[in-house]
């Protein structure tokens, strides 16, 4: 038996090597001939998805099924029959992953047929053409010539009539793509229309940097239409000072309503999101429900669970969404998924691995020239280089016919194998996104993996120098790698197994989540909350937006919880004193009942956001009236709010927005006119960030009379003596209004603890947050990770979010960290320091600098010891040692005066080795 | 190879964390940021990790400039690594000096998000040390 993931795109990708990696049998399937879905029509060097593609292609538990289409499915969760072209597969449990489809009935008023109309997808595989071009311009594709103004028209397809709700990604891609053009063409005029800018957490960094260092103008104004004129296009739009021209804190931007028109060279439409048109048809054969606008129904306490038991749904096939939240939500329902099976397959890297012994053998080091699919091989003279590098010493073969990373793969496997290779130098890819899939080759065909050197011809050599000089590089590059790989040495590679047992840190709604999940997996948790309760946000909360009462959902994961013999609860807890390394973590635990050490495998932070209490902004605590959004929610639950006028003030608070916000004052606003229709309810706002489907609570607002003032960001509404004047933007004009009651909507605090955390785990922290792994400007493929490889991060330690997101990301967390428990044991890591205790002579100068505090000073006991010209012959000596929790930065080894530290892999002789080359 | 093309063409040695300045490198790349050809990347995983050996050998063996590259402070991928990196170079330059040395020796902050940066460094770098001309050490020594 097994798992069906049916979808292959980055979501159905992200599910399958969750469980495959975890020993389950995986049946991937997909309807086109090639995996990726949208993902693989981005540029694939920015998204880092082929290694995923590569490993799935020769993953042994991964039955990879093509061009197949799911015709039928009988039975239910545990015995399901599933019917894929024709060939019939018993699986236990389902995984959703179809995706979207673009929307594609685009109004004909945006000149759609016209060749400088193109749409974002369109607009990304030009920027990638236009980058492999002799020029490099971004050329105007009815006349070739350069582009000097663009333009960004968001929201098409979506906001609107045809397709009411909000696409979510599109701010965000078109941050992105605005971004790319200013970088690479910083003289290019960039103009983006929208109606608000919905973005988060990094992306509004991103959006902050583009207005104000970038010069790229963000116009609020929906464009009615585009007007070709030959190679020019006209966009009409809502005339106001251009806002990315000027500065901060001006006067404020006024709008007189006049129309102004614009003339561009080219119009890129962010288009939105739809569900897949496979959607309908899957459902019908599943059996599952679809919501109003075609997505596959989930609610939001369960947000990865279909209506039937075995079936899971996860990606933008539920709402539109980014891929960073699409891959969590993958992740979760993976191991929701894995509640139905059972491990019958290998966990790959778990079988007993034989390397050769280099150590007398004389050099063959083997180099290995990809074409990268004509992306290397047109740049770069590759038959010269081959010339040149077959010379050096120690090189035995250089192979310069490879073209993708499958054949390279394969090419070195035989190398080792066959030819007996012992050093490999990789000239291609670069190692940040491929080093250890080419590790992973090596020591697969028995070749220790720190064996390996690569040199990135790619992005470094090849699309940076015209192609004389990028043929000179690359030869100077190979062999300088060439030079080091004789120095490379077998990094000794020790197993240790892996304590099956994980840490929750915090008993939110997140944590608590994160624990059952992980329980139910078959893992003990320890769940550690500080507070005396669990809880977290859920006890200060009444209802949830859906209107599910949060004491509900509370009592169900207080039950679950309380029932499972797997968790164990700490309240009053706190983690000390981290050491080891994923897989094997070791720390003293202090809570309200024990003091002791505990191990673990893997640990999960849930931490919390705190509200920002706002003392003293519009007068919050010294008069009654002036409320936070949480505490007027309480009101709304009591059924009775005594005022006739309510104003709610949106923004102005600096600090972290969470997620919810928008959508918080939305529904509460809704909820007081429901209570009673007759009630005056201002919003000020400068963005209503309603994402997703939260869009249509936002129209219903709107349409029950809830009204919605916008105010300038450089002139913030004011209250005073029960007055509160705002200057609307659109009226241009000030408005004042007597409320009877004022809402405010204060920022999100991290919580307070993510400091020690980012401490004791060793995890970056960023503005208060903790920081996943991967980095921009790729895409976050991994969203859960850290840079510590056995700590998981999920929730508001992260972002504040809704609770659904809170959910699906603890639950992805949850995965991340069974994927880790599931091994008997892991591989020490081999870039780490390491002491030559003869010549150390214990001055300390590497405890004071690690920045990880994993060296120690120990006493020794010795017979007699030289340094220099001085012998000491006293009966102990002091050295340093290196504990488990070396990151492998190599300050010490840098800093070390006697040169007893050093850093395997990045050893002196072997960086000595590349400045050698000439 | 490089005096046949008439014009002194620098060789710059350039030592660079995995984490920023390698990944702004390899942004330039995927933006097709063009820079002169004269740069040859070292890739360190931190920038703790470079000791003024390695700074002192590269102008030794002749390089005529040598840039090294680490994450914006507080955005170090090992937590400090790249302070360690500022201190000990800080304290290289002022024997660099005595050999009139230093001012071919650029460090610089360059994170995953700034190809353009990097490009404009190596830019401005080869542009700079050209002015100079040859490393005196290379007759000196080699």
């Amino acid at each position: 038996m097994g798992i069906a993931v049916i979808g292959g795109g980055v979501a159905g990708i992200t599910a399958a090597l969750d469980l495959a990696d975890s020993g389950y049998k995986v049946y991937l399937i997909e309807k086109n001939a090639k995996l990726g879905g949208k993902v693989a029509e981005l540029a694939e060097c920015e998204t880092g998805i082929a290694s995923r593609i590569v490993k799935i292609e020769n993953h042994p538990n991964i039955d990879l099924m093509l061009s197949s289409e799911v015709e039928g499915l009988s039975g239910s969760a545990g015995d399901f029959k599933l019917k894929v072209s024709g060939k019939e597969i018993d699986v236990e449990s389902v995984v959703l992953a179809p995706g979207y489809d673009v929307f594609d009935t685009i109004a004909k008023s945006y000149a759609i047929g016209h060749p400088n109309v193109v749409t974002a997808l369109e607009f990304e595989a030009m920027l990638r053409a236009c980058t492999a071009s002799e020029t490099g311009l971004l050329l105007r594709p009815s006349d070739g010539k350069p582009v000097k103004r663009i333009g960004f028209i968001k929201c098409v397809g979506s906001r609107g009539k045809e397709n009411e709700i909000c696409s979510t990604a599109c701010c965000g891609f078109t941050a992105k793509e605005a971004w790319e053009v200013k970088e690479r063409f910083p003289e290019m005029e960039v103009y983006i229309f929208y109606m608000d800018i919905r973005v988060f957490g990094r992306d509004e960094e991103l959006v902050a940097k583009l207005k104000d260092k970038y010069g790229v103008n963000y116009i609020r104004s929906r464009v009615p239409e585009v007007i070709p004129e030959n190679d020019t296009l006209t966009v009409k739009f809502e005339n106001k000072p251009l806002q990315g021209l000027r500065g901060r804190g001006q006067s404020p931007r006024l709008e007189n309503g006049t129309i102004e028109r614009l003339d561009l060279d080219m119009v890129v439409l962010a288009v939105g999101l739809l569900p897949s048109k496979t959607i309908g048809r899957l459902a019908e054969i599943m059996g599952v429900k679809t919501d109003t606008y075609g997505y596959l129904e989930t609610s939001l306490t369960n947000p990865l669970e279909t209506n039937v038991p075995g079936i899971l749904a996860c990606g933008t096939a539920t709402a539109p969404m980014k891929v960073r939240e699409s891959v969590a939500q993958a992740s979760g329902a993976a191991l929701k998924a894995a509640l139905f099976s059972e491990r019958t397959e290998p966990i790959p890297g778990q079988e007993t691995r034989k390397l050769i012994d280099v150590a007398d053998k004389p050099l063959k080091i083997g180099v290995f020239i990809c074409g990268c699919e004509g992306e290397v091989a047109e740049c770069i003279n590759i038959p010269a280089v081959v010339e040149h590098v077959k010379q050096l010493k120690g090189v035995t073969s250089v192979d310069g016919e490879t073209t993708t990373m499958k054949e390279v793969l394969e090419a070195i496997e035989s190398g080792i194998v066959d030819q007996g290779l012992n050093r490999i130098v990789v000239a291609g890819y670069s190692p940040r996104a491929y080093e250890d899939l080419f590790r992973d080759a090596c020591a697969k065909a028995g070749l220790n993996p720190y064996l390996l050197d690569m040199v990135n011809l790619r992005e470094q050599v090849a699309w940076v120098h015209g192609k004389e000089e990028a043929t000179d590089a690359a030869v100077d590059q190979i062999t300088m790698a060439v030079g080091r790989a004789r120095y490379l040495e077998p990094v000794p590679i020790e197993s240790y197994p892996v304590t099956p047992r994980a840490v929750v840190v915090g008993g939110g709604v997140a944590g608590m989540n994160a624990a059952l999940e992980i329980a139910n997996a078959g893992y003990e948790v320890y769940l550690l909350e500080k507070e005396a309760e669990l809880g977290g946000g859920l006890r200060e909360t009444t209802e949830l937006q859906r209107g599910e009462k949060a004491s509900d959902v509370l009592k169900e994961y207080v039950d679950k919880i309380g029932s499972n013999e797997k968790i164990k609860v700490y309240t009053g807890a706190t983690v000390e004193d981290v050491r080891g390394r994923a897989g094997s973590f070791r720390a003293r635990m202090k809570s309200e009942k024990v003091d002791e050490e505990i191990d673990f495998g893997a640990v999960v932070l849930a931490t919390g956001a705190g509200e920002f209490v706002p003392e003293g902004w519009y007068g919050y605590g010294q008069e009654n009236k002036v409320v936070t959004q949480s505490e007027f929610e309480k009101m709304l639950a009591g059924g009775h709010v005594d005022a006739t006028t309510i104003v709610m003030i949106q923004d102005g608070i600096p600090g972290h927005r969470s997620k919810y916000s928008g959508i918080e004052v939305v529904s509460n606003a809704l909820k007081a006119k429901e209570l009673n229709p007759d009630l005056n309810v201002f919003v000020l706002y400068q963005e209503i960030k309603t994402y997703g489907k939260w869009e249509v609570l936002y129209k219903e607002a709107r349409e029950k009379g809830v009204i919605f003032l916008r105010y300038d960001e450089g002139r913030p509404p004011e209250f005073q003596d029960g007055i509160v004047s705002v200057y609307d933007v659109i009226f241009n004009d000030e408005i004042q209004i007597k409320p009877d009651l004022v809402v405010l909507s204060p920022a999100m605090l991290p919580a307070e603890e993510n400091e020690h955390l980012s401490k004791m785990f060793k995890i970056p922290l960023k503005n208060g947050f903790l920081l996943e792994e991967q980095e921009r400007p790729k895409l976050v493929l991994t969203p859960v990770d850290t840079v510590n490889k056995g700590v998981f991060i999920c929730d508001s330690a992260v972002y504040p979010a809704m609770v659904d997101e809170a959910i699906a990301m603890s639950s992805a967390a949850a995965s991340r960290a069974c994927v880790l428990l599931a091994k008997n044991f892991l591989e020490t890591p081999g870039i780490v320091s390491v002491v030559n205790e003869a010549i150390c002579s214990g001055c300390g100068v590497c405890v004071e600098l690690c920045p990880v505090e994993a060296i120690e000073l120990v006493e020794e006991p010795i017979s007699a010891v030289t340094f220099g010209v001085m012998t000491v012959i006293s009966g102990k000596k002091k050295a340093a040692r290196v504990a488990e929790g070396c990151i492998g930065c190599g300050s010490c080894a840098s800093y070390c005066p006697s040169g007893a530290m050093s850093l395997q892999n990045f050893k002196d002789r072997q960086v000595f080795a590349q400045l050698d080359y000439a | 190879m490089e005096e046949e093309k008439g014009g002194f063409e620098p060789k710059i040695i350039g030592f660079t964390c995995n984490w920023c300045t390698y990944a702004g490198a390899d942004l330039a790349g995927t933006s097709r940021k063009k820079y002169p050809p004269n740069i040859r990347l070292i890739r360190l995983m931190c920038s703790g990790r470079i000791d003024p050996m390695f700074v002192l050998k590269a102008l030794l063996n002749g390089a005529d400039g040598v840039f090294l590259g680490g994450c914006h402070p507080g955005e170090c991928h090992y937590i400090k690594g790249n302070f360690y990196a500022r201190r000990r170079i800080a304290a290289l330059r002022t024997i660099l000096k005595q050999f009139g040395l230093d001012n071919r020796v650029r460090s610089e902050w360059c994170s995953a998000s700034e190809g353009d940066k990097f490009a404009r460094i190596m830019k401005e770098m080869a542009e700079e040390i050209k002015q100079l001309g040859p490393n005196p050490m290379r007759d000196k020594i080699l």
